[in-house]
């Protein structure tokens, strides 16, 4: 019934029909065979572990590897980011335990339509949480990490994106909840993440009104009722002796409510001697170091999340053709590529301009509207074609471009110089911003556009 | 018709020696104090106008040359409403190197929120909040705590001001080196709402723009208003700067007289300011501003008429105006009344419609000056047609206003008790004899 195969520290176990990928050391982990196993158990202390195993099932292409169960072996203090993101804890004697939860998995598993094309790496996101909520039928419950971006951690669905994209996690789960796929349920709890990082990890305080100086002293003001003078602690008291005496009529102040009362306070600012009631609240960011005001100060709700019928059905039968080939690729518009091939071309370009340097250029054009987040991806699929299309437009044929989100586009432009790309970029900007408030309500645009001549060398990122 | 005939009859007959027994009153106290005496200090005052003139534009220069700071304070309770169009006027001073403080003394409106908006959005150098009210006196105090002028000015929220309302109340301070507090010309803004308002108008010209020049002349200026009122700072650290009210902008001037310093009214520094607009609100406003006569003139500063304390004739000459004008003539007025009725109680009848026709004819002589003399004497041109309805304002309205007030404050202190100030604080001036 069990037979182990161990080679160092990691060992195939067979138990049932099942084969499992037993981990004990990062460096015995052997990433290729996983295709073969049908979970993976960690028996490790050491969180780097569990970190390595997760971050190379949870983000590889293939669903049937993605949503493999994993387990690990308990193990006291083991962190909260480990329990919560595993499929269960066990030790070494629960086999049966291990075969039965996997089972049930690998049947979802095989129920789902398993998708390879996503109309955006957002959508592809939301639809492998969805899978990865159907499959392990439960809520997808975030739990606080102090080592994430965000405070929070959503098991599987945080390792889909890099450390500086979780913020759009949330945009993500959004849209899933605003499509009908998603449910929101309890709500967690409230976070405030910095407006330039989305960094929730920040020090809040007061700061002087005038200066920004941190450096501030508050004192209570001391009215007294007899002669009217009202004016900071440190006017009444002595230096040496305990008692407060009046400055105006030199009058000892003995009882509160009786001689005098303090109606208020007021911050002395040490840097700048600058006198005010109300500081201003600021944040300084700890991971990029931006210090704003706190109501730059972006609100998130943290809520648990379950998956709604219609997520169910998505998962099941798969998006429809039409959403992840017409309306999903740039096939459409003429001169409109997909990214693969755009970069295929562009490597060639790079090769031609050994010949002809300076002459072709690059271009990024980005779209930045917090609007695009209240329309549906559907709707922002045939917006990213129709400023694709727009785009194209204003180039020659033998130009490309490629979308990659409604926000996200590249451009070739080839045969050109500076001053035309300068121009062509003014226009571009004015079009497309004019196109996106004319389909986006309240839209607050901002159209950018940069671009770079390409020389055969060169390398090229985005 | 009958009646009127009648009427001169009589009067031709008394002829100009009873004339004089029974209107005595009238020609010495009233016409001759506010109408002889007023229009010979003014045709003096016009005399000396190129030498002012001159005067005052070295003054002035002085004032840029030096650019001091002036804190410009407005203390009040529940003033929301107000304060934005105040710092809208303030701000299109043709003076600006000022700070803007206010403070709010407990309000339970908006102005919490109003003014913490505007010294976020740098409108105003500084808002305080006194969470607990202390009274008028303790918030002006609390402003001057936090000024950094050279010079403060007290102003009231609900007023605005002249486009050189700051740098005309400052001048004066460079005309002489003496000069401790200089008194703006507050004038009313909404005088075309209602009747009330229209009378305090005519009021505030007469007592105010005109009354003051002349006083202020005569060296017995009495009180700067605390609706725009101007101070050397150094002078009101000396004074010990405001005490308990109500009338503390009285005192404070009487404070600062006692100590030397000259006080001066400018004519040309204009505020305007909003006045009660019904009767009822205005009795209340005057039975608070006349009981400080009692409290402030005749106890607090009683030892300006003492020869061995504090003597100075200008603040003694000052002080027996006031309370011969308004404490003694008022009680004189009933006595005078019943002489009325008991000696002439047979010709009362033509007594009574020849002394309105006095007072009318004081009040429009009176009203010409003003007009000779105000900036804005266009618009004021409509108020000629309320004049004779000052009589009955002033000789009963405000005269029985003042006796009860002096009644009430003599006898039972009534201004301790009165709920402009907050208990804890009045408590304590009565305990204290402020």
């Amino acid at each position: 019934m069990l037979s182990i195969n161990k080679i160092n520290k990691q060992a195939l176990i067979e138990y049932e029909d099942f084969l499992f990928m037993y981990v004990e050391e990062e460096a015995a982990f052997d990433s290729e065979k996983i295709y073969y196993v049908d979970a993976v158990i960690i028996n490790s202390s050491e969180t780097r572990l569990f970190e390595k195993v997760l971050r190379v099932i949870r983000t590889h292409y293939d669903a049937e590897i993605y949503l493999k169960p994993i387990f690990c072996v308990q193990y006291e203090g083991l962190p909260l980011q480990v329990i919560e993101c595993c499929d269960g804890l066990t030790d070494v004697t629960q086999y049966q335990k291990i075969a039965r939860t996997t089972r049930e998995i690998k049947t979802s598993i095989q129920k789902l339509f398993l998708q390879q094309k996503f109309p955006s790496n957002e959508f592809g996101v939301l639809y492998k949480a969805m899978q990865y909520l159907y499959t392990r039928n439960h809520d997808l419950t975030p739990f606080v990490d102090r080592h994430a971006r965000l405070s929070y951690t959503y098991p599987f669905v945080s390792l889909q994106l890099e450390d500086e994209a979780q913020n759009k996690i949330l945009d993500i789960l959004k849209q899933g909840v605003r499509d009908g796929f998603l449910r929101e349920e309890q709500m967690l709890d409230k976070i405030h993440v910095c407006d330039a990082c989305h960094s929730a990890h920040h020090n809040i305080r007061e700061t002087c009104l005038q200066c920004n100086g941190i450096d501030l002293k508050v004192q209570d003001l001391i009215h007294h009722f007899q002669c009217a003078y009202i004016g900071p602690e440190t006017d009444f008291m002595q230096e040496y002796t305990d008692d407060l005496i009046c400055p105006k009529c030199q009058k000892i102040l003995r009882h509160i409510g009786v001689d005098y009362d303090k109606p208020s306070h007021i911050f002395n600012c040490n840097t700048c001697s600058e006198h005010f009631q109300n500081p201003v609240f600021t944040y300084n960011c700890v991971d990029c170091g931006k210090v704003s005001d706190i109501r730059h100060l972006q609100e998130h709700l943290i809520k648990r999340i379950s998956l709604t019928a219609k997520g169910k059905q998505l998962v099941l039968s798969g998006l429809p053709k039409k959403n992840y080939e017409s309306e999903g690729s740039n096939k459409d518009v003429s001169g409109v590529y997909e990214l693969s091939v755009f970069k295929n071309i562009l490597q060639q370009e790079k090769a031609r301009t050994a010949f002809n340097p300076g002459r072709t250029f690059f271009g990024k054009v980005a779209v930045v509207d917090v609007q695009l987040n209240s329309i549906s991806w559907k709707e922002k699929m045939i917006l990213r074609d129709e400023l694709a299309g727009e785009l194209k437009s204003y180039l020659k044929d033998y130009d490309m471009v490629t979308a990659v989100s409604a926000g996200e586009f590249y451009f070739l432009k080839l045969e050109s110089n500076q001053e035309k790309l300068d121009e062509l970029s003014e226009l571009i900007v004015f079009n497309l911003e004019a196109l996106v408030k004319s389909n986006v309500k309240d839209s607050q645009v901002i159209v950018s556009v940069e671009t770079q001549a390409i020389y055969h060398n060169q390398t090229i990122e985005f | 018709m009958d009646f009127i005939i009648e009427f001169f009859k009589y009067w031709n007959y008394a002829g100009a020696g009873k004339m004089i027994r029974i209107f005595w009153y009238f020609i010495i106290f009233e016409f001759g104090r506010y109408v002889v005496l007023e229009f010979w200090v003014l045709f003096v005052y016009w005399l000396g106008r190129k030498k002012r003139a001159e005067a005052w534009e070295a003054a002035k220069q002085a004032l840029y040359n030096e650019m001091p700071l002036i804190s410009l304070i407005a203390p009040g309770k529940n003033e929301g409403k107000n304060i934005f169009k105040l710092v809208k006027s303030l701000n299109e001073q043709t003076y600006q190197n000022v700070e803007v403080i206010i403070v709010d003394d407990g309000s339970d409106d908006e102005t919490p929120i109003i003014g913490r908006n505007l010294e976020k959005n740098g409108l105003i150098d500084l808002f305080i909040r006194n969470d607990m009210r202390g009274g008028k006196a303790s918030a002006a105090n609390l402003a001057w705590r936090y000024s950094r002028g050279k010079f403060l000015l007290h102003l009231d929220a609900d007023c605005s001001f002249d486009r050189t309302a700051v740098e005309n109340i400052i001048i004066p301070f460079y005309l002489d080196p003496e000069i401790g507090g200089v008194g703006g010309n507050v004038k009313v803004r909404n005088g075309d709402v209602s009747l009330c308002a229209r009378l305090q108008s005519i009021e505030y010209l007469k007592s105010i723009s005109v009354g003051r020049i002349v006083t202020s002349y005569l060296g017995i200026y009495r009180i700067i208003s605390g609706a725009f009122g101007a101070f050397r700072m150094d002078a009101l650290k000396k004074v010990g700067v405001w005490d308990i009210g109500p009338g503390l902008d009285g005192d404070i001037t009487v404070k600062l007289r006692k100590s030397g310093y000259k006080i001066h009214f400018e004519p040309t520094a204009i505020c305007l300011t909003a006045v009660p607009t019904k009767f009822k609100v205005l009795w209340k406003q005057r039975l608070r501003w006349s009981r400080s006569l009692v409290r402030f003139r005749l106890r607090k500063h009683l030892d300006v008429f003492l020869p061995h304390k504090n003597w100075r004739w200008g603040t003694f000459l000052g002080f027996v105006e006031n309370v011969f004008y308004n404490f003694v003539l008022d009680i004189k007025w009933y006595i005078y009344i019943i002489d009325m009725m008991v000696n002439f109680s047979s010709w009362i009848w033509f007594l009574i419609p020849m002394n309105l026709a006095l007072y009318m004819i004081a009040g429009f002589m009176q009203q010409l000056s003003l007009s000779l003399w105000s900036e804005r004497s266009e618009e004021e041109r409509v108020l000629w047609w309320y004049v004779p309805l000052m009589v009955f304002y002033v000789a009963f309205f405000l005269r029985f206003c003042r006796t009860l007030a002096y009644f009430k404050e003599f006898f039972f202190k009534a201004s301790y008790r009165d709920p402009w100030n907050p208990q804890k604080s009045s408590y304590q001036a009565l305990k204290n004899g402020y």
